[in-house]
Protein backbone atom coordinates (compact mmCIF):
# COMPACT_ATOMS: atom_id res chain seq x y z
CA UNK A 1 0.00 0.00 0.00
CA UNK A 2 2.90 2.35 0.78
CA UNK A 3 4.20 1.93 -2.80
CA UNK A 4 0.77 2.72 -4.27
CA UNK A 5 0.54 5.98 -2.36
CA UNK A 6 4.06 6.94 -3.50
CA UNK A 7 3.16 6.21 -7.11
CA UNK A 8 -0.03 8.26 -6.85
CA UNK A 9 1.89 11.14 -5.28
CA UNK A 10 4.49 10.92 -8.03
CA UNK A 11 1.83 10.96 -10.71
CA UNK A 12 0.19 14.00 -9.11
CA UNK A 13 3.56 15.72 -8.99
CA UNK A 14 4.10 15.04 -12.68
CA UNK A 15 0.64 16.42 -13.44
CA UNK A 16 1.45 19.50 -11.36
CA UNK A 17 4.74 20.10 -13.19
CA UNK A 18 3.00 19.70 -16.53
CA UNK A 19 0.31 22.12 -15.42
CA UNK A 20 2.91 24.66 -14.35
CA UNK A 21 4.71 24.44 -17.67
CA UNK A 22 1.52 24.55 -19.68
CA UNK A 23 -0.13 27.40 -17.79
CA UNK A 24 2.86 29.69 -18.31
CA UNK A 25 2.97 28.67 -21.96
CA UNK A 26 -0.76 29.24 -22.15
CA UNK A 27 -0.36 32.72 -20.67
CA UNK A 28 2.19 33.53 -23.36
CA UNK A 29 -0.12 32.11 -26.02
CA UNK A 30 -3.05 34.09 -24.65
CA UNK A 31 -0.96 37.26 -24.71
CA UNK A 32 -0.17 36.54 -28.35
CA UNK A 33 -3.82 35.89 -29.11
CA UNK A 34 -4.71 39.30 -27.72
CA UNK A 35 -2.44 41.09 -30.21
CA UNK A 36 -4.51 43.57 -32.18
CA UNK A 37 -6.27 45.04 -29.15
CA UNK A 38 -5.26 48.39 -27.71
CA UNK A 39 -2.49 48.73 -25.18
CA UNK A 40 0.92 48.04 -26.76
CA UNK A 41 3.06 49.32 -29.60
CA UNK A 42 3.12 45.93 -31.31
CA UNK A 43 -0.65 45.66 -31.10
CA UNK A 44 -1.11 49.17 -32.53
CA UNK A 45 1.17 48.29 -35.46
CA UNK A 46 -0.81 45.12 -36.05
CA UNK A 47 -4.04 47.13 -36.06
CA UNK A 48 -2.62 49.45 -38.74
CA UNK A 49 -1.75 46.43 -40.88
CA UNK A 50 -5.24 44.91 -40.56
CA UNK A 51 -8.07 45.56 -42.97
CA UNK A 52 -11.74 45.63 -42.14
CA UNK A 53 -13.48 42.69 -40.59
CA UNK A 54 -16.76 41.24 -39.50
CA UNK A 55 -18.68 40.62 -36.31
CA UNK A 56 -20.28 37.22 -35.94
CA UNK A 57 -23.06 36.48 -33.48
CA UNK A 58 -22.68 32.86 -32.36
CA UNK A 59 -24.73 30.76 -29.95
CA UNK A 60 -23.72 27.71 -27.88
CA UNK A 61 -20.16 28.75 -26.99
CA UNK A 62 -20.73 27.52 -23.40
CA UNK A 63 -17.18 27.81 -21.96
CA UNK A 64 -13.66 29.32 -22.37
CA UNK A 65 -12.27 26.11 -23.90
CA UNK A 66 -15.10 26.04 -26.45
CA UNK A 67 -14.26 29.62 -27.45
CA UNK A 68 -10.72 28.50 -28.28
CA UNK A 69 -12.14 25.85 -30.61
CA UNK A 70 -13.92 28.42 -32.78
CA UNK A 71 -10.90 30.74 -32.57
CA UNK A 72 -8.70 28.12 -34.22
CA UNK A 73 -11.24 27.25 -36.92
CA UNK A 74 -11.63 30.91 -37.92
CA UNK A 75 -7.89 31.59 -37.92
CA UNK A 76 -7.48 28.71 -40.38
CA UNK A 77 -9.36 30.77 -43.01
CA UNK A 78 -6.95 32.55 -45.40
CA UNK A 79 -7.15 36.29 -44.81
CA UNK A 80 -8.29 36.10 -41.18
CA UNK A 81 -5.74 37.87 -39.00
CA UNK A 82 -7.36 38.30 -35.60
CA UNK A 83 -10.21 36.67 -33.69
CA UNK A 84 -11.62 38.01 -30.44
CA UNK A 85 -14.40 36.08 -28.72
CA UNK A 86 -16.79 37.73 -26.26
CA UNK A 87 -18.35 34.89 -24.28
CA UNK A 88 -20.73 37.30 -22.58
CA UNK A 89 -22.50 38.44 -25.75
CA UNK A 90 -21.58 35.64 -28.19
CA UNK A 91 -19.97 38.19 -30.50
CA UNK A 92 -16.82 37.16 -32.33
CA UNK A 93 -14.85 40.00 -33.87
CA UNK A 94 -12.92 38.72 -36.89
CA UNK A 95 -10.21 41.01 -38.28
CA UNK A 96 -9.09 40.57 -41.88
CA UNK A 97 -5.69 41.24 -43.34
CA UNK A 98 -5.26 44.19 -45.67
CA UNK A 99 -6.91 43.36 -48.97
CA UNK A 100 -8.43 40.13 -47.66
CA UNK A 101 -12.15 39.44 -47.55
CA UNK A 102 -13.16 35.91 -46.57
CA UNK A 103 -16.66 35.10 -47.72
CA UNK A 104 -19.68 34.70 -45.50
CA UNK A 105 -19.74 31.04 -46.51
CA UNK A 106 -16.19 30.54 -45.24
CA UNK A 107 -16.96 32.21 -41.94
CA UNK A 108 -20.21 30.28 -41.53
CA UNK A 109 -18.49 26.99 -42.36
CA UNK A 110 -15.81 27.62 -39.73
CA UNK A 111 -18.44 28.25 -37.04
CA UNK A 112 -20.39 25.14 -38.05
CA UNK A 113 -17.25 23.01 -38.08
CA UNK A 114 -16.54 24.26 -34.56
CA UNK A 115 -19.88 22.83 -33.43
CA UNK A 116 -21.73 26.09 -32.75
CA UNK A 117 -24.64 27.99 -34.29
CA UNK A 118 -24.07 31.11 -36.40
CA UNK A 119 -26.89 33.62 -35.91
CA UNK A 120 -25.70 36.46 -38.15
CA UNK A 121 -22.70 38.14 -39.75
CA UNK A 122 -22.24 41.90 -39.78
CA UNK A 123 -19.52 43.29 -42.01
CA UNK A 124 -17.75 46.57 -41.48
CA UNK B 1 12.77 -2.43 -10.09
CA UNK B 2 9.17 -3.12 -11.01
CA UNK B 3 8.05 0.02 -9.20
CA UNK B 4 10.68 2.08 -11.01
CA UNK B 5 9.33 0.86 -14.35
CA UNK B 6 5.82 1.84 -13.27
CA UNK B 7 6.93 5.34 -12.31
CA UNK B 8 8.84 5.80 -15.55
CA UNK B 9 5.90 4.61 -17.66
CA UNK B 10 3.58 7.02 -15.92
CA UNK B 11 6.01 9.89 -16.44
CA UNK B 12 6.17 9.11 -20.16
CA UNK B 13 2.39 9.05 -20.39
CA UNK B 14 2.07 12.40 -18.62
CA UNK B 15 4.84 13.96 -20.73
CA UNK B 16 3.18 12.66 -23.85
CA UNK B 17 0.09 14.63 -23.00
CA UNK B 18 1.76 17.97 -23.78
CA UNK B 19 0.41 18.21 -27.34
CA UNK B 20 -3.21 18.50 -26.43
CA UNK B 21 -6.67 19.79 -27.00
CA UNK B 22 -9.31 20.24 -24.33
CA UNK B 23 -12.96 19.25 -23.86
CA UNK B 24 -15.20 21.79 -22.14
CA UNK B 25 -18.20 21.27 -19.88
CA UNK B 26 -17.28 17.67 -19.18
CA UNK B 27 -17.37 16.40 -15.61
CA UNK B 28 -14.61 14.21 -14.20
CA UNK B 29 -16.19 10.77 -13.99
CA UNK B 30 -18.72 10.68 -16.81
CA UNK B 31 -19.04 11.67 -20.47
CA UNK B 32 -20.62 14.81 -21.90
CA UNK B 33 -22.35 15.52 -25.21
CA UNK B 34 -19.59 17.96 -26.23
CA UNK B 35 -17.16 17.08 -29.00
CA UNK B 36 -13.91 18.52 -30.37
CA UNK B 37 -14.34 20.55 -33.54
CA UNK B 38 -13.54 19.04 -36.96
CA UNK B 39 -9.90 18.08 -37.25
CA UNK B 40 -9.13 18.92 -33.62
CA UNK B 41 -7.29 16.56 -31.30
CA UNK B 42 -8.17 16.37 -27.58
CA UNK B 43 -5.73 14.92 -25.10
CA UNK B 44 -6.69 14.19 -21.53
CA UNK B 45 -4.64 12.72 -18.71
CA UNK B 46 -6.40 11.53 -15.59
CA UNK B 47 -4.91 9.81 -12.54
CA UNK B 48 -7.07 7.85 -10.08
CA UNK B 49 -6.26 6.37 -6.69
CA UNK B 50 -8.71 3.71 -5.56
CA UNK B 51 -8.94 1.56 -2.45
CA UNK B 52 -10.98 -1.64 -2.36
CA UNK B 53 -11.98 -3.91 0.52
CA UNK B 54 -14.63 -6.39 1.61
CA UNK B 55 -13.40 -9.18 -0.64
CA UNK B 56 -16.19 -11.68 -1.50
CA UNK B 57 -13.60 -14.43 -2.04
CA UNK B 58 -11.77 -16.37 0.67
CA UNK B 59 -8.52 -14.52 -0.08
CA UNK B 60 -9.51 -11.59 2.14
CA UNK B 61 -7.81 -9.08 -0.16
CA UNK B 62 -7.34 -5.39 0.38
CA UNK B 63 -6.35 -3.59 -2.80
CA UNK B 64 -4.90 -0.21 -3.68
CA UNK B 65 -4.78 0.93 -7.28
CA UNK B 66 -3.35 3.85 -9.23
CA UNK B 67 -4.77 4.20 -12.73
CA UNK B 68 -3.35 6.73 -15.20
CA UNK B 69 -5.60 6.99 -18.24
CA UNK B 70 -4.60 8.82 -21.39
CA UNK B 71 -7.51 9.56 -23.70
CA UNK B 72 -7.10 10.78 -27.25
CA UNK B 73 -10.19 12.20 -28.97
CA UNK B 74 -10.31 13.38 -32.57
CA UNK B 75 -13.07 15.37 -34.28
CA UNK B 76 -13.99 13.53 -37.50
CA UNK B 77 -16.83 15.97 -38.17
CA UNK B 78 -18.43 18.65 -36.07
CA UNK B 79 -20.98 16.05 -34.93
CA UNK B 80 -18.78 12.93 -34.84
CA UNK B 81 -15.66 12.12 -32.86
CA UNK B 82 -13.56 9.06 -32.12
CA UNK B 83 -11.66 8.38 -28.92
CA UNK B 84 -9.25 5.82 -27.53
CA UNK B 85 -8.42 5.47 -23.85
CA UNK B 86 -5.31 3.68 -22.58
CA UNK B 87 -5.32 2.93 -18.84
CA UNK B 88 -2.06 2.11 -17.08
CA UNK B 89 -2.76 0.32 -13.82
CA UNK B 90 -0.59 -0.28 -10.78
CA UNK B 91 -2.18 -2.56 -8.19
CA UNK B 92 -1.03 -3.43 -4.67
CA UNK B 93 -2.79 -6.41 -3.06
CA UNK B 94 -2.55 -7.53 0.54
CA UNK B 95 -4.00 -10.91 1.48
CA UNK B 96 -5.51 -12.04 4.74
CA UNK B 97 -2.62 -14.47 5.29
CA UNK B 98 -0.19 -11.54 5.42
CA UNK B 99 1.24 -12.00 1.94
CA UNK B 100 1.16 -9.28 -0.68
CA UNK B 101 1.52 -8.86 -4.40
CA UNK B 102 1.77 -6.04 -6.91
CA UNK B 103 0.95 -5.86 -10.59
CA UNK B 104 1.49 -3.29 -13.30
CA UNK B 105 0.05 -3.28 -16.78
CA UNK B 106 -2.40 -1.96 -19.32
CA UNK B 107 -6.09 -2.48 -18.80
CA UNK B 108 -8.68 -2.88 -21.54
CA UNK B 109 -9.01 0.14 -23.82
CA UNK B 110 -12.29 1.78 -24.82
CA UNK B 111 -12.46 2.73 -28.51
CA UNK B 112 -15.58 4.83 -28.90
CA UNK B 113 -17.42 6.93 -31.45
CA UNK B 114 -19.60 9.79 -30.27
CA UNK B 115 -22.32 11.08 -32.60
CA UNK B 116 -24.20 14.24 -31.66
CA UNK B 117 -27.78 13.91 -32.88
CA UNK B 118 -29.28 16.88 -31.06
CA UNK B 119 -28.03 20.46 -30.85
CA UNK B 120 -30.10 23.41 -29.69
CA UNK B 121 -28.04 26.53 -29.07
CA UNK B 122 -30.35 29.10 -27.48
CA UNK B 123 -27.95 31.82 -26.32
CA UNK B 124 -24.31 32.91 -26.39
CA UNK B 125 -23.41 30.13 -23.96
CA UNK B 126 -26.72 28.28 -23.53
CA UNK B 127 -27.10 24.96 -25.26
CA UNK B 128 -28.73 21.53 -25.09
CA UNK B 129 -27.04 18.60 -26.79
CA UNK B 130 -27.39 14.85 -26.93
CA UNK B 131 -25.08 12.22 -28.37
CA UNK B 132 -24.88 8.49 -28.96
CA UNK B 133 -21.79 6.68 -27.70
CA UNK B 134 -20.91 3.39 -29.39
CA UNK B 135 -17.85 1.24 -29.78
CA UNK B 136 -16.06 -1.43 -27.85
CA UNK B 137 -13.60 -2.07 -25.06
CA UNK B 138 -10.56 -3.63 -26.70
CA UNK B 139 -8.62 -6.27 -24.79
CA UNK B 140 -5.10 -5.39 -23.73
CA UNK B 141 -4.43 -9.08 -23.01
CA UNK B 142 -2.47 -8.00 -19.94
CA UNK B 143 -3.07 -10.19 -16.88
CA UNK B 144 -4.74 -9.59 -14.49
CA UNK B 145 -6.24 -6.44 -15.97
CA UNK B 146 -7.78 -7.71 -19.21
CA UNK B 147 -11.07 -9.44 -19.95
CA UNK B 148 -9.40 -10.80 -23.11
CA UNK B 149 -12.56 -10.14 -25.11
CA UNK B 150 -13.87 -7.36 -27.34
CA UNK B 151 -16.80 -6.00 -25.39
CA UNK B 152 -19.29 -3.81 -27.30
CA UNK B 153 -20.50 -0.62 -25.68
CA UNK B 154 -23.56 1.49 -26.44
CA UNK B 155 -24.95 4.51 -24.67
CA UNK B 156 -26.46 7.95 -24.75
CA UNK B 157 -25.46 11.21 -23.08
CA UNK B 158 -27.18 14.57 -22.71
CA UNK B 159 -25.69 17.94 -21.78
CA UNK B 160 -27.57 21.15 -21.10
CA UNK B 161 -26.10 24.50 -20.07
CA UNK B 162 -28.12 27.52 -19.00
CA UNK B 163 -26.36 30.48 -17.51
CA UNK B 164 -24.15 29.33 -14.67
CA UNK B 165 -25.75 25.89 -14.49
CA UNK B 166 -24.78 22.79 -16.41
CA UNK B 167 -26.32 19.31 -16.29
CA UNK B 168 -25.14 16.03 -17.77
CA UNK B 169 -26.83 12.64 -17.77
CA UNK B 170 -25.64 9.41 -19.37
CA UNK B 171 -26.25 5.69 -19.56
CA UNK B 172 -23.72 3.36 -21.18
CA UNK B 173 -23.99 -0.43 -21.39
CA UNK B 174 -21.19 -2.93 -21.89
CA UNK B 175 -21.65 -6.50 -23.11
CA UNK B 176 -19.10 -9.12 -22.02
CA UNK B 177 -18.69 -11.34 -25.07
CA UNK B 178 -16.28 -13.90 -23.66
CA UNK B 179 -18.41 -14.94 -20.75
CA UNK B 180 -15.12 -15.28 -18.91
CA UNK B 181 -12.80 -12.46 -18.07
CA UNK B 182 -11.09 -11.85 -14.78
CA UNK B 183 -11.42 -14.72 -12.33
CA UNK B 184 -11.32 -12.31 -9.39
CA UNK B 185 -12.37 -8.92 -10.74
CA UNK B 186 -11.59 -5.80 -8.79
CA UNK B 187 -12.47 -2.81 -10.97
CA UNK B 188 -15.87 -1.62 -12.03
CA UNK B 189 -17.09 -3.44 -15.13
CA UNK B 190 -14.24 -5.99 -15.14
CA UNK B 191 -16.34 -8.97 -14.15
CA UNK B 192 -17.76 -11.53 -16.59
CA UNK B 193 -21.18 -9.95 -16.30
CA UNK B 194 -22.82 -7.26 -18.40
CA UNK B 195 -22.60 -3.75 -16.97
CA UNK B 196 -24.69 -0.61 -17.10
CA UNK B 197 -22.95 2.64 -16.15
CA UNK B 198 -25.39 5.42 -15.29
CA UNK B 199 -24.28 8.90 -14.34
CA UNK B 200 -25.54 12.42 -13.71
CA UNK B 201 -23.73 15.65 -12.90
CA UNK B 202 -24.42 19.24 -11.97
CA UNK B 203 -21.82 21.89 -12.75
CA UNK B 204 -22.13 25.37 -11.23
CA UNK B 205 -19.92 28.17 -12.50
CA UNK B 206 -18.62 29.82 -9.35
CA UNK B 207 -16.60 32.45 -11.24
CA UNK B 208 -17.00 34.59 -13.17
CA UNK B 209 -20.52 35.58 -12.27
CA UNK B 210 -21.07 36.63 -15.88
CA UNK B 211 -18.92 36.12 -18.94
CA UNK B 212 -17.39 39.25 -20.46
CA UNK B 213 -15.15 40.23 -23.35
CA UNK B 214 -12.04 39.67 -21.24
CA UNK B 215 -13.09 36.33 -19.73
CA UNK B 216 -10.17 33.92 -19.94
CA UNK B 217 -11.05 31.31 -17.32
CA UNK B 218 -13.87 29.86 -15.25
CA UNK B 219 -14.13 27.83 -12.05
CA UNK B 220 -16.85 25.22 -11.62
CA UNK B 221 -18.09 23.28 -8.60
CA UNK B 222 -19.13 19.82 -9.75
CA UNK B 223 -21.32 17.22 -8.09
CA UNK B 224 -21.77 13.82 -9.73
CA UNK B 225 -23.72 10.66 -9.08
CA UNK B 226 -21.91 7.70 -10.63
CA UNK B 227 -23.70 4.36 -10.67
CA UNK B 228 -23.03 0.85 -11.89
CA UNK B 229 -25.34 -2.14 -12.20
CA UNK B 230 -23.97 -5.54 -13.21
CA UNK B 231 -26.05 -8.57 -14.17
CA UNK B 232 -24.43 -10.43 -11.28
CA UNK B 233 -26.79 -8.34 -9.18
CA UNK B 234 -24.02 -6.04 -7.92
CA UNK B 235 -24.92 -2.38 -7.50
CA UNK B 236 -22.86 0.60 -6.50
CA UNK B 237 -23.51 4.33 -6.42
CA UNK B 238 -20.99 7.08 -5.71
CA UNK B 239 -21.38 10.74 -4.78
CA UNK B 240 -18.52 12.65 -6.39
CA UNK B 241 -17.85 16.28 -5.53
CA UNK B 242 -15.13 18.07 -7.46
CA UNK B 243 -13.66 21.27 -8.81
CA UNK B 244 -12.88 22.18 -12.41
CA UNK B 245 -10.71 25.13 -13.42
CA UNK B 246 -11.01 25.89 -17.11
CA UNK B 247 -8.85 28.38 -19.01
CA UNK B 248 -8.83 28.95 -22.75
CA UNK B 249 -6.05 26.46 -23.42
CA UNK B 250 -6.03 24.13 -20.41
CA UNK B 251 -8.15 22.81 -17.58
CA UNK B 252 -7.39 21.13 -14.25
CA UNK B 253 -9.77 18.86 -12.38
CA UNK B 254 -9.99 17.21 -8.97
CA UNK B 255 -12.68 14.93 -7.61
CA UNK B 256 -13.36 12.34 -4.94
CA UNK B 257 -15.80 9.47 -5.26
CA UNK B 258 -17.53 8.41 -2.05
CA UNK B 259 -19.76 5.31 -2.01
CA UNK B 260 -23.33 5.99 -0.92
CA UNK B 261 -24.75 2.57 -1.83
CA UNK B 262 -22.97 -0.70 -2.41
CA UNK B 263 -24.59 -4.11 -2.72
CA UNK B 264 -21.72 -6.28 -3.89
CA UNK B 265 -21.46 -10.07 -4.05
CA UNK B 266 -19.24 -10.72 -7.06
CA UNK B 267 -16.65 -7.95 -6.65
CA UNK B 268 -14.86 -6.04 -3.94
CA UNK B 269 -16.30 -2.80 -2.62
CA UNK B 270 -14.64 0.52 -3.42
CA UNK B 271 -13.82 2.46 -0.25
CA UNK B 272 -13.09 5.71 -2.06
CA UNK B 273 -11.49 7.18 -5.19
CA UNK B 274 -9.40 10.32 -5.60
CA UNK B 275 -9.16 11.77 -9.09
CA UNK B 276 -6.90 14.44 -10.59
CA UNK B 277 -6.51 15.36 -14.22
CA UNK B 278 -5.34 17.76 -16.88
CA UNK B 279 -6.84 18.81 -20.18
CA UNK B 280 -4.35 20.79 -22.27
CA UNK B 281 -4.28 22.83 -25.46
CA UNK B 282 -1.21 24.09 -27.28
Amino acid sequence: MRHTRKIFAGALGALGLTLGACSSGGERADAGAQAGSAGSGDEASLALLSGPGATLLVHGLSCPLCATNVDKQLKAIPGVRTVNVNLGTGEIRVGFGVGASPSDEQLAHAVTESGFTLVRIERD
Amino acid sequence: MRHARALCAMAVVVAGSLACEAAGQEAMNMPAATLPSTGQLNFREQVRYLRYSNDPTDAGREVDEVIATTTLTYGLRSDLSISLGVPLVYRDTEFADGSSDSDFGVSDMPLLLKYRFLQRDTGPTDTTRAALIFGAELPSGDNPFSSKSIDPMLGVVMTTIHGRHGFNASAVGKLNTSGGGNSSPVRRGDSRYEALFYDASYMYRMAPEAYAADTKAAVYAVLELNGLYETSGDNELFLSPGLLYEATRWAAEVSVQIPVWQDMNARMETDFTVVAGLRLLF
